[in-house]
């Protein structure tokens, strides 16, 4: 696969992994503040 | 389907729940529960709660599913009423209670808890009543949206990964609609990255809409980040099937071709190839860690051959390039194998770089033609050198190569028909010894066309006359508007000649009268007729030749 392509691709799946972990924090988020509640 | 067995698994299920404490208050949601339970719900509540096996008999997957709603509404009343909710003021028929049971599939089965801090929350919101525990409910969906998040990505990640490494496989196999799926994939990433970022501002807003302590809301924009995803997941689900359909029919075609591995014999072949590959990199070429290939564009490789002439005017090292260039159009051009076998031990190093520089030549040339007028135009190349190769490489080439000096073809047309011989089953492998007249002899294997094939296709008689015993010829110097070689049988009675060609086509010579030959046929002859040079019987064979596509010529 040409390199630009794979860059490309690289650069979407660190994107979708970042989401994962910012989905985490507003769960995080979320639990704390209904147990605040 | 399902629903048929819906009312008895109903019966069952209230023998069991109806005597435990509370389900006095459960029974009223219970009630408006089962009345969103369709095939559907069915099917998904049973495929997410049960095991495969299970779910293959329907009653008894029925009779799970709503067994545990039944567990869970008890439960959910218990957690109510825990939390000091009067279980009265809830209006069990207000709930939603489809998208209540979707998101209920969502949640770990062996998470009953969760299911029924689900509801509970459900029937809260309802009842707009002040929560304490019941507020956990949302704590289920938020685990539902944030897995579900989770999920997409872990499959869209999984699909982009597996197209990327299908494409590789088609460009390895040359598949003919890899361009096409290159640019689909292109686009795809593209449009994943902007479903991505338009999930992960839903998801950013989400947190802050969390630290607002405005939880539904937070979990409905988290909802809609799932949205985008599954909707991104759905794109790349089509394009991923087509390229792993395209990667299932070439594997069945077998169109890999062996890759050639770069290698040096000795550490200074090393050092040396080294500052090649460091050469090919800097004009654009690449190292392909799948194939142990190096690639590069053809352009690159040309003026690589043209610097290292200018950096090592020593003729070898010059021949060498240019066997290595030409090797490498010849195969770019046609395909089928033109493989440079070394000979000669002492002399190791020509051969492995002629071999790399073929290898990263296979790929990607932007227009063999061009190229090739190209280096007609250079005056650098050093017209003895190319006379040398003319009667080496080139005289063992000259038609292929003919072609594409006199007539110009499309290369696509070129690689079409390359691609088509190089399957060809007339086809077989034969070694030709050339001597040059400067430098050692080597050998340059050819694929020709095949006389065997030939005698199949005449079921080993001849079509004329009927005898069985051939000469055979096969010829390496072809006409010039041939594009390659011809192999040749001769029936030793009738001398009708069998000329296959490398694309397969097949001529029957016949003698004319006109000739010595014919006149000796004649004398043969029982008939003796003069006006024709066979027997009837044999004009009659000849003209049945014709209806199988053969082209029937004479002999002049």
């Amino acid at each position: 696969m040409p390199e630009d392509i794979n860059r490309k691709l690289e650069e979407v799946l660190r994107n979708l992994e970042n989401i994962k972990r910012r989905v985490k924090r507003v769960r995080d988020t979320l639990v704390k503040k209904s147990r605040e509640m | 389907m399902l629903t048929k067995y819906l009312r008895d698994a109903i019966d069952k299920a209230l023998d069991k729940v109806s005597g435990e404490a509370g389900w006095i208050y459960a029974e009223p949601a219970f009630e408006e529960l089962v009345k969103s339970l369709d095939n559907e719900t069915l099917e998904l509540l049973a495929s997410s709660w049960m095991p495969r096996t299970l779910r293959s008999r329907p009653s008894e997957a029925v009779e799970h599913v709503v067994e545990k709603l039944a567990k869970v509404l008890l439960l959910a009343v218990d957690i109510l009423e825990k939390s000091g909710v009067d279980l009265h003021r809830v209006d069990w028929v207000a709930i939603d209670w489809r998208t209540a049971l979707e998101e209920l599939a969502d949640i770990d089965p062996r998470n009953t808890a969760a299911m029924a801090r689900k509801i509970a929350g459900l029937a809260a919101e309802q009842a707009a009543v002040p929560l304490t525990d019941v507020d956990r409910g949302l704590e289920a969906s938020i685990d539902v949206m944030s897995e579900q998040v989770s999920q997409q990505i872990d499959m869209l990640s999984q699909l982009l990964r597996d197209i990327s490494d299908g494409l590789e496989e088609l460009r390895r196999h040359r598949v003919p609609t890899y361009e096409m799926l290159r640019e689909r994939f292109l686009k795809a990433v593209e449009a994943v990255a902007e479903r991505g970022e338009k999930a992960a501002e839903k998801v950013e807003e989400a947190h802050e809409t969390a630290f607002a302590g405005e939880m539904a809301e937070a979990v409905k924009m988290l909802r809609e980040a799932v949205g985008d995803l599954k909707k991104a997941v759905e794109d790349v689900k089509r394009l991923a099937e087509e390229v792993a359909k395209g990667v299932e029919e070439a594997r069945k075609e077998k169109r890999v071709e062996a890759p050639i591995k770069v290698y040096g014999e000795t550490a200074a072949e090393n050092i040396y190839l080294e500052r090649i590959l460091i050469d090919f990199t800097a004009l654009g070429g690449g190292y392909d860690p799948v194939s142990g290939e190096f690639l590069a564009p053809l352009t690159a490789i040309w003026s690589l051959a043209k610097r290292n002439y200018g950096a090592y005017p020593d003729l070898f090292r010059a021949i060498k390039m240019w066997l290595a260039l030409n090797r490498a159009l010849y195969n770019r051009v046609f395909g089928f194998s033109w493989g440079f076998i070394r000979i000669d031990e002492n002399e190791p190093e020509w051969l492995s770089r002629a071999e790399q520089i073929h290898s990263i030549a296979m790929r990607k040339s932007p227009d063999v033609m061009d190229m090739l007028r190209d280096i007609e135009r250079e005056a650098d190349v050093p017209r003895y050198l190319y006379s040398l190769l003319d009667g080496a490489i080139y005289r063992a080439t000259r038609t292929a190569y003919g072609v594409i000096k006199g007539e110009p073809v499309p290369v696509k047309e070129l690689e079409k028909i390359a691609r088509e011989v190089a399957r060809a089953p007339w086809l077989k492998t034969v070694a030709v010894w050339i001597s040059p007249p400067i430098g050692r002899p080597y050998i340059v294997e050819l694929t020709i066309p095949s006389t065997d094939y030939l005698k199949k296709a005449i079921k080993g008689v001849c079509q004329i006359c009927g005898a069985s015993r051939f000469s055979e010829k096969e010829l390496y110097s072809p006409a010039a508007a041939s594009w390659a070689y011809r192999s040749v049988l001769t029936c030793e009675n009738c001398l009708t000649n069998y000329v296959i060609y490398a694309d397969g086509s097949i001529e029957v010579q016949i003698p004319t009268r006109d000739t010595e030959l014919w006149r000796g046929l004649w004398e043969r002859n029982p008939m003796k007729d003069p006006t024709k040079p066979f027997a009837a019987k044999w004009i009659d064979n000849a003209e049945k030749l014709r209806g199988r596509g053969w082209r029937i010529t004479s002999i002049t």
